[in-house]
């Protein structure tokens, strides 16, 4: 399925003479550009769409919050795997999505994001993008934990014990 | 050898260029008496430049990585003559505008 949907959806990206990828190659010398800047590129491009809460599988994630607990930034490039030839790119996505999102809608329209960024930033043709759901976000899940820590929060308000 | 340092300069002076970088495993560079060039590499026949590029806001309204490489090849054009001046876009980074 993947590929019908990927063949209707290149169609409509706009095309440079010659196709993507002819930009990179030129006689006046050539432009690579690394797995990572695409992975980034992939990574914000996904976010973009609203519906995707996170991104990566169950131990990334759980990596991610422990960086985050010590201060460090989640990075983009988490859920995302990336494959760069030359002139092509193939990307893999692991998404964690919002409750009550069409999955298969919100997988085509990341996808079509997705293959847009990399194409129009990067110049590179992009052969697939497999997007994996590994979870969904409830709505519940995230009130009830910002409740436990109210909880464990010592009362704003106390009267002051010396004086 | 001043050519490196020439072109550094200019390179760096890009817009869509956040900073030259080594490459993979800091291999891009150019030794000097005193002196390393980070991100440049002049041959006789070619110029390898590694760049780390500028990501703005949305993404769709950034500048092309191909059209950020022929910018650089451009305002180097006088320096290199007719070498083929390589890019590698090593990293991005994002930035507000």
């Amino acid at each position: 399925m993947a590929d019908t949907v990927l063949k209707n959806q290149t169609s409509t990206v706009p095309k440079q003479a010659g196709g993507p990828g002819s930009a990179l190659v030129t006689d006046k010398g050539t432009t690579s550009i690394d797995d990572v800047v695409v992975a980034k590129i992939a990574g914000l491009a996904a976010r973009e769409v609203s519906g995707v809460h996170a991104m990566g599988g169950g131990a990334a994630r759980a990596l991610g919050t422990m960086r985050g607990m010590v201060g460090a930034e989640t990075s983009v490039t988490q859920g995302v795997s990336v494959e760069v030839g030359e002139r092509q790119a193939a990307v893999d996505l692991d998404l964690v999505v919002e409750y009550g999102i069409a999955i298969p809608e919100l997988a085509a329209a990341v996808r079509r994001n997705v293959i847009n960024a990399i194409e129009r930033m990067c110049g590179l043709e992009v052969t697939e993008v497999n997007i994996r759901v590994d979870d969904v976000n409830l709505p519940g899940q995230e009130e009830a934990r910002k409740k436990e820590r109210k909880k464990e929060e010592p009362e704003p308000e106390q009267e002051s014990r010396v004086r | 050898m001043t050519d490196a340092r020439k072109i550094a300069d200019r390179a760096r002076s890009c817009p869509g260029v956040a900073g030259l970088s080594g490459g993979p495993f800091g291999v891009v560079a150019t030794y000097l008496p005193g002196e390393r060039i980070t991100g440049v590499s002049v041959t006789d026949d070619e110029v390898d430049i590694a760049i780390v590029a500028r990501l703005t806001e949305p993404l769709l309204e950034a500048e092309p990585f191909p059209e950020t490489a022929d910018r650089l090849r451009q305002a180097m054009a006088d320096l290199t003559g007719d070498r083929r001046v390589n890019v590698r876009i090593h990293d991005v980074v994002e930035e507000p505008r």
